[in-house]
């Protein structure tokens, strides 16, 4: 076993924190957050920035096949840029890009010509939660109404980031015959309104209501569509988790500048142990879910040598877990930074608001442990007795 | 990263395998726990690993090994652990005195105690600890008088595990005085089957005693010295440093999580809505715990050993083995205190004994505390 990253992923590591240097990465930490006390200016030009930028450094190209002018790269070299853009608290269309590609790539004759458009800076925004009770599960899409002979489908979405700015809608849904199916749409078609969410993240997620709204293309997803999706999403929560790793080593750092900076009875709060063990503690808990993170993407690489079932469980292990610390982390952010961390100017609340979304993105902790219980009696039965003597 | 053993590896990790299962093993293993009162010594099973060379693999042929890597050492510790075998006769022995030794020793030293520890034939011990020393090891009392061309040990050692059958201990002994308290402590090779040493059981929670040692004036020369003079704290700080990859934590941790695991399993208990979720948080960091691990052992293969991380892996390794510990006393419940000499055991006292031996897990080899705040100090800036 071999826990060391390799050259190239240490080397897209450098990349990517060189691009995100403070100046830039302090942009990047509000260039989504809405506050009503500090004007409503629109940062739409600073997200479209970032997200040529990262075409530049050919983030979103990593995963794309060789045939869509991508470097076939896997959830291993992901799974860094993922944990750089977390730490620096990244709102965009970018981890809905990634997995709608994934899931292009996937299809029945994948349209590589949108697969080539999306590795020169086309982003996707996904449309798969609904926010009836029990909708919000990515697990299985909400119900949709899809009309095949019309080319048109009806639902509702909830939690769809910046529809308003996406290129491409991806529509998942589950139809009244049990059925998954997959569509294309325009964010400016008729019979298409949206709502922007008032929410603790306070950034940009929509409600969306589609009636008899016109698709620009039906997806393939093969016999088993509820399979390929699953494995799409397995994916998409490496990424994630790997981004919550990143929350959690933001929120982290703030913490410890923090306890270096502020002075109480005559010296830095980090030289009370109280304090500073703490912070040595979650450090070590982050840098371990890091290595779990890195674990499950190692596995989701590797599904036909490891099974999906193993990817399944790793995935949602992985996630469960940095979904848990970012929060306790962004939780100890708060602590730290006294009554100063919950103004608005302060980072400490945006890492605290932004870790209770993110926690629940693709399943809350509770939620992903319910999978993975099933999961690992499956495993345990297959595996040899322990020793007991 | 590659998450699987090399092929090479892979065929060592099953060589192990077969020898720890074959029935001879077993048996003797089976005996060790059935004894009442006793604890296990040289097993039978350290010699038939000896004997191939496998109990100190990665160490140089001349002195017992096979020059084979850490990560192989580190799969013989996991294997042993994993099959139920004790393993703190061959942690003490192979990982912190040999590992010192193969370090620091003199080729008289190394050609004149490697050998016999690696064939497991013989055992090492450590006496570092005293009555007012622990964590705070500079402040040791322990005196090395000259005496001639030598020295002589006065003081007293607690706390060392297996010096009442080991045939030497690594000893640190004030040799000089210093106003910094890390100067002047030197480290000695000591032979303990000796009139000048006094080993004394000091019975305690664990299955294994602790040794309450006297030194009362043994006689040391300077073949006797690893490293320098006046300089075993470098030696002290750096052994138990690379030592803190906290594989054989990580591998209890693993073990008993597997025995508990296999329980909920049988009896349902992977199903129940208190139970089953805390089951699967704890096996999200018995799977940290073991990548902490391999991520030391690979850094310390490659010579670039991070202390930092080193006293992450020490941390969580241990107290994840703690909670594992825990946790199995609530899945099972009262017969889960019933010892492994009470037919109705839960675990078949696995649990039982593992609770016990949790206690001192994040005592060992740098206490959890002092693992935060290294990792505070040198890792974060803070305390300082």
């Amino acid at each position: 076993m071999k826990i060391a990253p390799s050259t190239e992923q240490l080397a897209l590591d450098q990349a990517l924190s060189e691009f995100l240097e403070e100046e830039v990465a302090s942009l990047v930490r509000r260039m989504a957050y809405r506050s009503p006390y500090s004007g409503t200016e629109d940062n739409r030009e600073v997200r479209a920035m970032v997200h040529q930028a990262l075409v530049d450094l050919g983030v979103p190209r990593l995963p794309l096949p060789a045939a869509a002018g991508g470097t076939g790269r896997g959830q291993e070299d992901l799974v860094v840029v993922a944990e750089q853009l977390g730490a620096v608290l990244y709102q965009g269309l970018l981890p809905d890009t990634l997995t709608a590609a994934e899931l292009l790539a996937r299809c029945g004759e994948a349209p590589l010509d949108l697969l080539r458009r999306i590795g020169e800076g086309t982003t996707v925004a996904l449309a798969v939660r609904s926010d009836a009770p029990g909708g919000t599960t990515t697990a299985v899409p909400a119900p949709l109404t899809v009309d095949r002979a019309r080319g048109t489908l009806t639902g509702t979405r909830a939690f769809v980031p910046f529809a308003e700015e996406a290129d491409h809608l991806l529509v998942l849904g589950t139809d009244t015959d049990g059925k998954l199916h997959a569509a294309l749409a325009d964010p400016r078609a008729r019979g298409l309104s949206r709502r922007l969410h008032e929410e603790l993240g306070r950034g940009e997620l929509y409600a969306l209501d589609f009636t008899d709204t016109p698709v620009t293309a039906w997806l393939d997803l093969g016999e088993d569509p509820a399979a390929l999706w699953r494995a799409t999403l397995d994916g998409a929560r490496v990424r994630h988790a790997a981004q919550l790793t990143g929350v959690s080593r933001g929120a982290l750092r703030l913490s410890v500048e923090r306890a270096r900076e502020r002075r109480q009875f005559g010296r830095p709060i980090g030289h009370q142990q109280a304090l500073a063990l703490r912070l040595a503690e979650l450090a070590a808990r982050v840098d371990a879910v890091g290595l779990v993170v890195r674990a499950a993407a190692w596995e989701a690489d590797r599904p036909d040598t490891v099974g999906a079932e193993t990817v399944r469980l790793s995935a949602a292990q992985a996630l469960a877990m940095a979904a848990q610390t970012a929060r306790r982390t962004a939780t100890e952010a708060m602590q730290i930074h006294g009554a100063y961390g919950m103004t608005e100017n302060s980072d400490a609340q945006l890492f605290y608001r932004r870790a209770a979304v993110e926690s629940l993105w693709l399943g809350s902790p509770a939620e992903l442990r319910g999978e993975v219980a099933s999961l690992l009696r499956a495993r345990i039965a297959a595996r040899p007795r322990p020793v007991v003597l | 990263m590659e998450l699987r053993d090399t092929p090479e590896d892979r065929a060592f990790r099953d060589e192990i395998c077969a020898l720890l299962c074959q029935e001879e093993v077993r048996a003797e293993v089976a005996a060790v726990r059935a004894r009442r009162g006793g604890e296990p010594g040289l097993l039978d099973v350290y010699r038939r690993l000896g004997e191939r060379g496998y109990l100190a693999v990665n160490w140089p042929k001349e002195y017992g090994g096979l020059g084979g890597t850490l990560q192989q050492k580190t799969i013989v510790t996991e294997e042993l652990i994993g099959h139920g075998v004790p393993d703190i006769v061959h942690t003490l022995s192979i990982d912190i005195v040999g590992l010192a030794l193969l370090m620091y020793g003199t080729d008289d030293q190394k050609e004149r105690l490697l050998p016999r520890i690696a064939r497991g034939e013989g055992a090492a011990s450590i006496l570092f600890s005293e009555p007012g020393v622990g964590s705070d090891l500079a402040a040791l009392e322990t005196r090395a008088e000259r005496d001639g061309d030598g020295w002589r040990l006065r003081g007293r050692k607690v706390y060392s595990m297996k010096s009442h059958l080991a045939d030497f201990a690594l000893c640190a002994a004030r040799t000089g005085e210093s106003d910094v308290k890390y100067h002047g402590i030197t480290l000695f090779v000591v032979p303990l089957k000796t009139p000048g040493v006094l080993v004394d059981p000091l019975w305690n929670l664990g299955d294994e005693r602790f040794g309450d040692i006297t030194l009362a004036g043994v006689r040391v020369t300077a073949d006797d010295i690893v490293g320098e003079v006046d300089g075993g704290w470098e030696v002290i700080n750096h052994v138990l440093g690379l030592e803190r990859t906290g594989v054989e934590f990580e591998a209890k941790a693993t073990r008993w999580f597997d025995v508990l695991l296999r329980h909920a399993a049988d009896t349902g208990l992977l199903e129940h809505p208190v139970h089953g979720p805390r089951l699967v948080e704890l096996e999200g960091w018995v799977r940290a715990a073991r990548l902490l691990s391999w991520r030391s052992v690979g850094e310390l293969a490659e010579g670039r050993s991070d202390e930092v991380h080193n006293a992450m892996a020490k941390l969580l390794t241990s107290e994840v083995s703690k909670e594992v510990a825990h946790t199995a006393l609530d899945l099972t419940g009262l017969p889960g205190v019933l010892d492994r000499h009470d037919g109705r055991a839960a675990l078949h006292g696995i649990g039982e004994a593992a609770y016990r031996e949790a206690a001192g897990l994040t005592l060992a080899s740098g206490t959890s505390e002092v693992m935060l705040a290294l990792i505070a100090s040198t890792g974060l800036g803070l305390l300082a």
